[in-house]
């Protein structure tokens, strides 16, 4: 089950904050978009397929880069594809 | 409401600076205090002596290992102005105070200091075994008394390394020619002997904290390091909720058996992603201010506990708050330095009232 940290602001122009680590991060327009969706708790199909919408790319290609994309998000702990995240207390 | 006049020291806001503007600033903001700040100083020229929203009232006061001469000051400044409170600021103050306690008992005023063995335990030559013993991480150091050693230590520790004075002052070194010249200033400032330390490279954060009489943690705000000068002083930060700094904070606290105002010092090592203790101030941080706006008014609590209030565990902080440090230029007549360095005492406001211009024309 794919979890989206309690611990993270995310504003409209793509700045990130984690309230536990202190850190920050930029994302573009479409990583935005991705994690606000995942936020909202929208699946991984139907993000995929709103990215395809948006920017008439192919379906393969942006279920390639939203798996890359998942996987970056995973490794800074701001999402976890276990529905486990380390002291996800705020 | 809380009505008591609290001396504080610390006023001096330079390149390296001190903790008691930040102090003040968190009192005056918090709306629940009433009375005056008096503020005092070892220089002339500490900044914090001559911004006029700060002290009432600043004393020069001899430096507190003369301790026959502190209180004899303190007594003389007691008779003018009723001192409540005294909260110390600066680390070497708290080498010599704690003793000093029934003294200051004795003209009345309350203080919240760490016994002399809690103190002595946190300096840097001390606080290594201490972590070892207690299974806190803490990086390798060693003490030296000769630059001739800085080479062969630097062949055991890497590069790049921390050297640390004993009392203050910490630089970072990439080269044993960087290493000497640090370990010669800092030689000719704090004495002998320099600390060389392990480097740990990840992102630095801080814990301030305050501890009632019973060594029970009243409250404690953790901050990340955003911005750090090439001394490695905070300029500015944000607040953290990560409840694994803070049950560190604590634990670590408890095993001090801490009393007061005191800050935590942590890198969180990028490749273990494991903390490590830096240093135990004796004091709050220089970003003390942050606290009172993130929901923990510290000094305010501090105060309160010291007036011998007993205060329970403050409301949990706000994670997310930021601070950045700038420096401005204070204007304000010459009779003010001319006051204290004739008189050893200033009232700038009312100098400020009586004078019109501070220049001729």
């Amino acid at each position: 089950m794919l979890t989206v940290s309690k611990n993270i602001y995310v504003n409209d122009n793509g700045f990130v904050f984690n309230f536990y680590t202190g850190l920050t991060y930029g994302l573009n327009q479409t990583g935005t978009f991705i994690l606000k969706r995942l936020q909202e708790r929208a699946p991984v199909p139907e993000i995929a397929r709103g990215l395809e919408d948006a920017y008439g790319i192919g379906r393969k290609t942006v279920a390639s880069d939203v798996d890359e994309f998942l996987q970056q998000l995973a490794s800074l702990n701001l999402i976890s594809r276990d529905g486990v995240l380390p002291n996800d207390s705020v | 409401m809380i009505r008591c006049n609290v001396a504080v020291t610390g006023l001096n806001a330079a390149d390296d600076p001190a903790p008691g503007i930040a102090v003040i600033r968190s009192i005056r903001d918090s709306g629940q205090w009433e009375g005056k700040i008096i503020g005092l100083a070892y220089d002339a020229l500490d900044t914090g002596i001559y911004d006029d929203s700060l002290a009432d009232e600043v004393y020069l006061i001899p430096y507190p290992f003369d301790s026959v001469g502190l209180l004899e000051r303190l007594k003389q400044i007691s008779r003018k102005t009723k001192i409540d409170v005294l909260m110390p600021l600066l680390d070497m103050e708290l080498l010599n105070l704690p003793g000093l306690v029934p003294w200051l008992e004795e003209l009345g005023i309350n203080s919240l200091l760490p016994t002399m063995s809690r103190v002595r335990l946190q300096l840097k030559l001390n606080l290594a075994e201490f972590c070892l013993k207690s299974d806190i991480r803490y990086p390798k150091q060693i003490a030296i008394n000769s630059p001739t050693m800085i080479a062969i230590t630097i062949k055991t520790l890497g590069l790049p390394v921390v050297v640390k004075g004993i009392i203050h002052g910490a630089h970072l070194a990439s080269t044993v020619e960087e290493a000497s010249a640090h370990f010669n200033a800092i030689q000719k400032r704090w004495g002998l002997p320099v600390i060389l330390q392990e480097y740990i490279e990840g992102e630095e954060y801080n814990t301030d904290c305050l501890t009632d009489r019973n060594g029970e943690i009243v409250g404690a705000v953790s901050m990340r390091k955003l911005g750090i000068t090439d001394r490695g002083k905070a300029w500015s930060g944000v607040t953290v909720k990560d409840e694994g700094l803070l049950k560190l904070s604590e634990d670590i606290l408890h095993k001090v058996n801490w009393v007061g105002p005191v800050e935590l010092e942590f890198v969180k090592q990028r490749r273990s992603d494991s903390y490590y203790l830096l240093e135990i101030n004796p004091r709050f941080g220089t970003w003390i201010f942050l606290t009172a706006h993130a929901g923990q008014n510290l000094p305010l609590a501090a105060i309160r506990v010291a007036m011998g209030e007993k205060l329970g565990r403050l409301p949990p902080y706000q994670a997310g708050v930021m601070f950045v440090r700038h420096s401005r230029d204070v204007i304000c007549p010459v009779d003010c330095l001319a006051s204290l360095t004739m008189s050893g005492e200033l009232a700038l406001n009312e100098i400020k009232k009586g004078v019109k211009e501070p220049c001729l024309t």
